[in-house]
């Protein structure tokens, strides 16, 4: 097992470093030069790599939290919600992406509260399903204020968005290792864990603030991007086992190599012309959580 | 050890479910707790595990109030073993029986597997297992791990909850002849709750038999398991033979 664990993070650590050389070298332009690299390409892989990782994160987070295989910023409408609101900062004060970023986090947690007061006892099903109707209401409300579509996307992503999104997502990335053991907790009952003297409500809680904080803050720096925090995480128990202390770490890893990997493919297969990340990964995402509702996966463990 | 004082409790907005029970768990002594189905049995258990808090009357343990411990002091003496559990997750049986430590962590550090998780996996047989996922187990392997995760917590007193309902006829012995080596080997307090009479004589000290919340009778076994209680509380005739393997009841 130690020796899979190994090799699994020896190819992660390749292929990342083989998509960011890949990433930056190469371009629709074709052209090379200092400011192209540094000030566009620059920011925007670096933006992938922590959004793509802290959804991942997030999305294992959430589903430790709410003993919900499935659950996902983006399904549970944390992410639309976090848009909106960042959308309304962006009309209020256009020229402070903090405003954004705060309303954007407001609006995660809003959504939060929202999901968990419609269905008070949290029945891993039921939750979906009100994350959904939720979900549409929150992205209809984004449309109609932004009915031109050019919200934030990596695309976009420019220095400073990126160092905001570089300090909110590196500090939570450092609580979520420090918390994964309380993923690990939750595998077993409320109850069970009350009589080994701990408060699952304080478990939960911490988890689920970490996970929406980064929700938000990648939602507000680089628009919605749905399936990310179910790809990565499922694939991590597929390569690792179950144990959240691992799972975090590759989680943290490998959505950031999802995310630019599918980002710089969207921006090469017809270029000049741009396939937006969030196009790309919903349509290998859907199948993908087709095929988990199924239960046609199988794990490391078993 | 453990003492309940006119311990009475209801759930809101309904009748009492316990009614003024006055009783002792002596120290180093299996307990068995028994009543017909709706009798109080798990509400008793769920008050000794400071899960509910009672509605009058009081429970101390080592003549302390249970309100004045905290949960995570509480959990380092008292541990519990359901009759089935609930796993949400898959995870490793020595993992799982790491979460006994927890009572003596500081929250933000690991549930370590640490020497005496590994003196309990070795005593308890279940090396082989160990990296084993729990959820692949078979039902009395799985329960013998969960009883692991609360030896793990080093409690003075074990509460169990109907632990062998749902483990076949080999593993119930299997389990409660356990039980009495822990008693014997480490003289760990027992209490638990039993339905099956003959379990109940042959392996505990003391018995507690409960009818709609009230306690009607406590002592040894041969003194509780009667024609007449057993009439009374299961509606059921009986007779006790003896045997050259020991007492047994009859019920017909």
């Amino acid at each position: 097992m130690v020796k899979k664990k190994f090799h699994v993070y020896l190819v992660l650590c390749l292929l990342l470093v083989g998509t960011i050389y890949f990433a930056l070298t190469t371009g629709a332009s074709g052209l090379n030069s200092y400011n192209l690299i540094f000030n566009i390409r620059l920011p925007r892989i670096i933006s992938a790599l922590l959004a793509g990782g802290g959804l991942a994160v997030s999305g294992a987070f959430f589903q430790a939290a709410l003993r919900n295989p499935i659950a996902e910023p983006s399904l549970l409408g944390v992410s639309s919600a976090a848009n909106l609101f960042a959308l309304v900062g962006g009309l209020i004060l256009p020229n402070f992406f903090t405003a954004k970023l705060i309303l954007a986090v407001l609006g995660g947690c809003l959504a939060f509260l929202a999901l968990s007061s419609f269905q008070k006892n949290l029945d891993p099903y039921r939750l979906i399903l009100v994350g959904v109707a939720l979900n549409a209401v929150f992205v209809a409300l984004g449309d109609l204020l932004n009915p031109n579509q050019n919200a934030n996307s990596l695309a976009t992503s420019t220095w400073t968005t990126t160092l905001f999104l570089a300090v909110l997502v590196i500090v939570s990335l450092i609580l979520a290792i420090l918390l994964s053991p309380w993923a690990n907790y939750l595998k077993i009952s409320d109850q069970q864990l009350q009589n080994l003297g701990l408060s699952p409500r304080l478990l939960r809680l911490s988890l689920l603030s970490v996970a929406t904080l980064i929700a938000a803050t990648a939602t507000a720096s680089v628009g919605i991007l749905a399936f990310i925090g179910i790809i990565v995480p499922h694939h991590a128990r597929f390569l690792l086992g179950h144990d959240y202390r691992d799972l975090i770490v590759f989680c943290a890893l490998g959505g950031g190599e999802l995310l630019l990997l599918t980002d710089t493919i969207g921006r090469l297969i017809i270029a000049p012309h741009e396939i937006p990340a969030n196009i790309l990964l919903a349509i290998i995402g859907g199948p993908f959580l087709i095929y988990i509702l199924l239960g046609g996966k199988k794990d490391a463990n078993s | 050890m453990l003492t309940a004082k006119n311990l009475s409790f209801a759930y809101p907005s309904q009748a009492n479910t316990l009614t003024d029970l006055n009783f002792t768990i002596a120290p180093h002594k299996i307990t068995t707790i028994m009543g017909a189905n709706g009798s109080g049995k798990s509400t008793l258990l769920k008050l000794l595990t400071k899960t509910l808090t009672p509605s009058s009357g009081q429970i101390s343990y080592r003549n302390q109030d249970l309100t004045n411990y905290s949960r995570q002091s509480y959990a380092q003496k008292v541990a519990i073993v359901h009759q089935q559990h609930q796993l949400y997750d898959h995870i490793q049986v020595e993992d799982l029986i790491s979460l006994g430590r927890l009572p003596y962590q500081k929250l933000l550090t690991d549930a370590p597997v640490d020497n005496k998780v590994k003196e309990i996996i070795t005593y308890l047989e279940l090396t082989e297992l160990k990296h084993r996922d729990v959820l692949s187990l078979s039902g009395g392997q799985q329960q013998r791990v969960w009883l692991a995760m609360a030896l793990a917590q080093e409690p003075e007193l074990l509460l169990l909850d109907e632990p062998t309902t749902y483990l076949d006829l080999h593993f119930q012995y299997q389990f409660l002849e356990l039980l009495k080596k822990l008693n014997h080997d480490h003289k760990l307090t027992i209490c638990m709750v039993l339905h099956d009479l003959n379990h109940a004589l042959r392996f505990s000290d003391e018995l507690l038999l409960l009818k709609n919340g009230q306690l009607i009778a406590q002592g040894t076994p041969n003194t509780v398991l009667t024609a007449s209680n057993i009439k009374n509380v299961f509606g059921l005739n009986s007779q006790l033979i003896n045997t050259e393997a020991g007492p047994f009841i009859n019920v017909y």
